[in-house]
């Protein structure tokens, strides 16, 4: 049974094979509840496969298992500090390339920790961007008539649609 | 195209997640994107959960100083390194008149009390969002002019709607004469935003006095007053009910009849707390310190009991620092016209300066923040918001 178990096996959804420890795999409710359904003895075959790409799997696991023991056991302060340091070092990547995918990983794998972080994260990266930019990450047409761009620009003299 | 496929859409739901962390000035911008995120930012689940991210992350002290005689005023944001983090434009509250104060502050929305100006003008309210440009006239009340009442405002999440609560008395709108600092007030009256309109309340007070600051905080709104006992008025915004809590505990460490200077009443770590600096006198040499109470809700059977406990003494002092208000962790004073002797200090350079006092490090901290061209000044927590000022849409 799963509490024999220190570390389980999980497919990508590129079908990669990734080891995560159980107390990491704890950090997720639907992880943990695969913990208590699906045996993960050595004479079950059974792999459980996660809807998440390799690369964004790995991150996701390296998250877990550097927060497990806080998560655990309780932190002190200044593990709490270092950790906060850990996250910002962490989250330095691509918004698109890998942001994206860690914020639908992180919700589909209801973490709350790693969704407020990366959440936290992309409108940190936002808030400088200007519209058009924000169109093109987010894949938005300007759906606005121009008689509607106008009183809008009325309003909010600092707006731009570009 | 495989780069296509690598690009994931997120969800609408993860997208509001984020947005919600926005700036304000970033949110206005994106106002223009496309009209889901415009439409959005209307939405008051949102426009909530962006005010509790907002006064989680970045809370403002908001100061305004002015100086009627030569009819100026300023009103600035200070950040959490007590620096300007943006001087606000008064500019559509001075269109309506120059002499203005601001009776509270409240989810990014202040209250502002236009004066009277020596009675040409019968008292009136305005509801304003200085980051968004809003602002909106609060219909008169019938018969105020000249009247000195106590203000509060306050929103509850309960019924979404903001309301702001004027205690009065109904002689004193006929007489002139200044009633000083503490006033009997035993009528109450109510604006509601949702309602747009005035409404008398039931106010049980026979013949308390009240200090002019009110406080608000979880739905509720707090005076300090006092008949024979100290007491706490709260006005549930929900319920529309007032409820008295005399708190007899405070009585034997205050002589409240000695007062001249109000309390201030405010919000810490979400409880009820009073702040006040008192003169005490011990073998003939005058002290000064700062003392903090913290309302707790009792454990008596009656249910609605408070109690009142003195958590910190500040002092003594050796300047004559008043307190403002409680933000986050720290007491802000400011230095008052000493009475403590024999210290000789330039005060012109000490009424330059902000004092913090941290209450868990217990150290103080001064800025230099206010300028020589104001007399007066007020000071209020403040978080931006995208708070309307128009009608709420239940």
């Amino acid at each position: 049974m799963s509490s024999s178990v220190e570390a389980i096996t999980v497919l990508s959804s590129d079908g990669d094979e990734f080891k995560i420890t159980v107390s990491a795999a704890k950090l997720s409710k639907p992880l943990n509840w695969m913990l208590e359904d699906v045996c993960f003895s050595d004479d079950c075959d059974e792999v459980p496969t996660i809807e998440v790409n390799s690369k964004t799997l790995v991150k996701v696991i390296e998250y877990c298992e550097k927060h497990a023991p806080r998560a655990n056991s309780g932190a002190s302060d200044s593990d709490a500090e270092e950790l906060k340091k850990w996250d910002i070092e962490f989250m330095k990547m691509d918004v698109k390339d890998i942001l994206f995918h860690i914020l639908m990983a992180a919700n589909y794998l209801h973490m709350e920790g790693l969704y407020d972080l990366a959440c936290q994260t992309a409108a940190d990266l936002m808030k400088g961007m200007t519209v058009s930019q924000i169109r093109k990450i987010f894949h938005i047409k300007n759906d606005f008539s121009s008689e509607e761009q106008e009183q809008l620009r009325r309003q909010h003299p600092g707006c731009s649609f570009d | 195209m495989a780069s296509e496929s690598n690009k994931p859409f997120l969800p609408f739901e993860i997208i509001i997640n984020i947005l919600k962390r926005l700036p304000i000035k970033s949110i206005v911008r994106f106002q223009c994107v496309c009209k889901d995120w415009k439409n959005l930012f209307t939405i008051p689940s949102f426009i909530a959960e962006q005010v509790l991210n907002s006064a989680r992350e970045n809370p403002f002290l908001l100061i305004h100083e002015y100086y009627y005689k030569y009819r100026r005023s300023s009103l600035r944001l200070l950040n959490q390194k007590m620096e300007t983090a943006e001087v606000l434009s008064t500019h559509s509250i001075e269109s309506f008149r120059r002499h203005w104060r601001i009776n509270g502050s409240c989810n990014g929305l202040l209250c502002v009390e236009l004066d009277t100006e020596q009675g040409r003008f019968p008292l009136s309210h305005l509801l304003w969002n200085p980051v968004m440009n809003e602002v909106r006239e609060v219909p008169q009340t019938l018969n105020d002019f000249n009247s000195l009442s106590s203000v509060g405002f306050g929103y509850s999440s309960v019924v979404n709607d903001f309301k702001i609560v004027r205690l009065y008395h109904p002689e004193l709108l006929k007489k002139k004469e200044d009633q000083g600092f503490y006033t009997n007030l035993n009528c109450a009256q109510m604006f509601s935003l949702s309602t747009g309109s005035w409404k008398e309340l039931e106010f049980g007070a026979l013949n308390a006095r009240f200090t002019h600051d009110a406080v608000s905080a979880n739905g509720n709104i707090f005076w300090f007053g006092w008949d024979l006992f100290p007491m706490i008025v709260s006005f549930n915004i929900a319920t529309e009910v007032f409820t008295f809590t005399t708190i007899p505990t405070l009585q034997s460490g205050v002589d409240v009849a000695e007062h001249r200077c109000p309390f201030r009443v405010d919000v810490h770590g979400n409880k009820l707390a009073m702040c006040d600096g008192i003169h005490s006198v011990i073998r003939d040499s005058r002290t000064y310190s700062i003392h903090m109470w913290v309302v707790e809700e009792g454990d008596s059977e009656s249910g609605n009991s408070l109690i009142c406990t003195e958590k910190y003494k500040i002092g003594p002092l050796a300047t004559v620092l008043k307190p403002l208000c409680i933000w986050r962790n720290q007491i802000v004073c400011i230095y008052e016209e000493g009475e403590v002797e024999g210290k000789g200090k330039d005060k012109g350079d000490l009424k330059d300066f902000l004092y913090l006092f941290n209450l868990t490090t217990k150290e103080w901290t001064k800025f230099h923040n206010f300028s020589a061209a104001y007399c007066h000044y007020a000071i209020f927590n403040y978080e931006r918001s995208l708070v309307s000022v128009g009608n709420i849409q239940g």
